[in-house]
């Protein structure tokens, strides 16, 4: 198995599926974080109901993920696994024929998760004004 | 590559800040620096990011005279363990480039990718590569010094790439005339500042002159230091890069910088028990023991050298905490100047395994290896402060606050 392997590519086509990949487990993450989030809301005793806006955000983001996934699978590369290791999250693909893995730090998505929810958020606006 | 090695020297650019500014997206607009405890030694910054350091604010600097330079700074207490974590996942980022990855410091690491250039393409393309991985897969920024040896690399990261837009320089022993040495002689690797004033007393500014002075000179002058910063002038180091540099354990040591200074020798002492417990738990823990004790300490002012590091040899191999306090307070004792101690330190070398033991008509050494190794599996369960020595509770005692961080520093 090779981590950053495979013939050699010129570096923008290198660079392109691990920013796409990113993106992809990044929204991948943050669809299933906002359905579990839904289900401990429901345990919680609020004053409002919040259902419909996390419902909305959890399926802009699953759209995204299946979007990217679907270039992804264009560009020839297959997402096979993905799994918590300790304070990583593994993914592994395989790219034109090579089993690639990719690391993430699990702080770094949640960060990144954040700034994508904020994003939703910019946009939800801009389409009520 | 004409049988030329290629290394490269990944270093993370300010690495406590760049973690913290990852892990918190409010914090990335904004001028951040990790600092210690403010509540004692009123707080050091540990690392400034880029945008502190336009300020002016430097690493180990005072907290209180950064935060004059910068109003706006943000402090953030550092998370010494998640630091250790992200420095280990970077260690497995470069290991998917090649095996030979040694880890210099928490943020530098050397790798050999001499024979991965046939799989990953030119240096400066799996320069980029490794950057970009570690980029996306962190959010830190990395920047490589390439060289066909562990100095060349180092200072080309130190000197030159850390300086560009690209993060990546490629330091050639055929261009050190143009790029190495018209440096000041400050900017060579190993060279610090006493060193500097060695080199400006005997007119050497730059590094060119030391490389054009006769080697016979340097090594008159300086022995085998003075020859290997000649050669080192000239870019010259055969050390391998080895993953296994930190199996060997050479010596056991611990230090500590108190939060005051120390005046008297009965407060002293309480500290050197303590060191003394925490370097025979960890020889216990790598079945270990030592023969040669070390004890220095050192005053608050770093610039006036006052202070001592000595040692001695021991009638015998041991990890027994009471037994090399005996020998330390001996050394300390002696050489002490009654002069305030701010910082200190206790160390055991000559290791050996400690699967054997010879005994004494006069002392119970079995009942004194149990003792420790009881000890040491009741903090390995309950915590470092689950068991103490009764000194460590009076007011000069550190180990009950240090129990709670690493190397001094929040966890």
């Amino acid at each position: 198995m090779t981590g950053g392997g495979g013939p050699v590519r010129d570096g923008a086509d290198e660079g392109g599926w691990q920013e796409l990949l990113r993106e992809c487990v990044l929204f991948g993450l943050l669809f299933k974080a906002a359905v579990v989030d839904l289900d401990a809301m429901q345990m919680a005793p609020l004053k409002l109901s919040y259902r419909e806006i996390v419902e909305e955000l959890s399926r802009w983001a699953e759209r995204r993920h299946y979007r990217m996934k679907r270039q992804l699978r264009q560009i020839g590369c297959i997402l096979l696994t993905s799994r918590k290791q300790g304070s990583c999250y593994c993914v592994q693909v395989r790219l034109r024929g090579y089993l690639r893995e990719v690391v993430y730090s699990i702080e770094l998505l949640q960060a990144e998760c954040r700034e994508r929810v904020g994003l939703w958020l910019k946009e939800h606006g801009r389409n009520d004004t | 590559m004409d049988g030329k090695r290629i290394i490269f020297l990944a270093d993370m650019q300010s690495f406590f800040a760049s973690v913290e500014k990852a892990a918190n997206p409010a914090l990335r607009d904004k001028p951040i620096v990790v600092a210690g405890d403010p509540q004692r030694r009123s707080g050091v910054v540990l690392a400034a990011c880029p945008l502190a350091k336009a300020y002016g604010v430097t690493t180990a600097e005072v907290l209180w005279k950064a935060q004059q330079k910068c109003r706006d700074l943000v402090v953030v207490r550092p998370r010494m363990e998640t630091y250790l974590r992200m420095s280990v996942q970077i260690t497995r980022i470069f290991e998917a480039f090649t095996d030979l990855v040694e880890p210099y410091s928490i943020d530098e690491q050397f790798l050999d990718v001499t024979g991965s250039l046939s799989l990953f393409g030119d240096p400066w393309t799996l320069a980029e590569q490794i950057r970009r991985r570690v980029w996306l897969e962190t959010g830190i920024v990395c920047r490589v010094g390439i060289g066909e040896n562990k100095v060349l690399a180092k200072m080309a990261c130190d000197n030159f790439a850390k300086k560009q837009e690209q993060g990546i320089f490629w330091l050639k022993r055929e261009e050190l005339p143009e790029t190495l040495w018209p440096l000041p002689i400050e900017k060579l690797f190993g060279v610090g500042s006493r060193m500097k004033r060695h080199f400006h007393r005997i007119g050497i500014y730059r590094i060119g002159q030391l490389a054009a002075a006769s080697p016979e000179l340097v090594s008159r002058r300086w022995g085998v230091n003075g020859e290997v910063l000649w050669r080192t002038a000239h870019g010259l180091d055969d050390s391998p890069v080895s993953p296994r540099t930190h199996d060997l354990q050479k010596g056991i040591g611990h230090h500590m910088t108190l939060p005051r200074d120390y005046h008297t020798s009965a407060d002293i002492k309480v500290v050197l028990l303590e060191l003394c417990e925490e370097v025979c738990r960890r020889s216990r823990s790598k079945q270990l023991m030592g023969m040669v004790a070390s004890v220095g300490c050192r005053g608050a002012d770093f610039e006036q050298s006052t202070g001592f590091w000595r040692q001695m040899k021991l009638p015998e191999p041991t990890n027994d905490a009471m037994t090399l306090y005996r020998a330390v307070c001996r050394l300390f004792e002696r050489h002490w100047q009654h002069t305030p101690v701010r910082s200190v330190g206790v160390h055991l070398g000559q290791l050996t395994p400690d699967d054997y033991c010879q005994l004494s008509l006069f002392e119970d050494k079995t009942r004194q290896r149990s003792l420790g190794r009881t000890m040491d599996s009741i903090r390995a369960k309950y915590g470092n402060d689950a068991i103490l020595r009764a000194v460590s509770l009076l007011p000069a005692g550190q180990a009950q606050e240090r129990a709670a961080k690493i190397g001094g520093h929040y966890k």
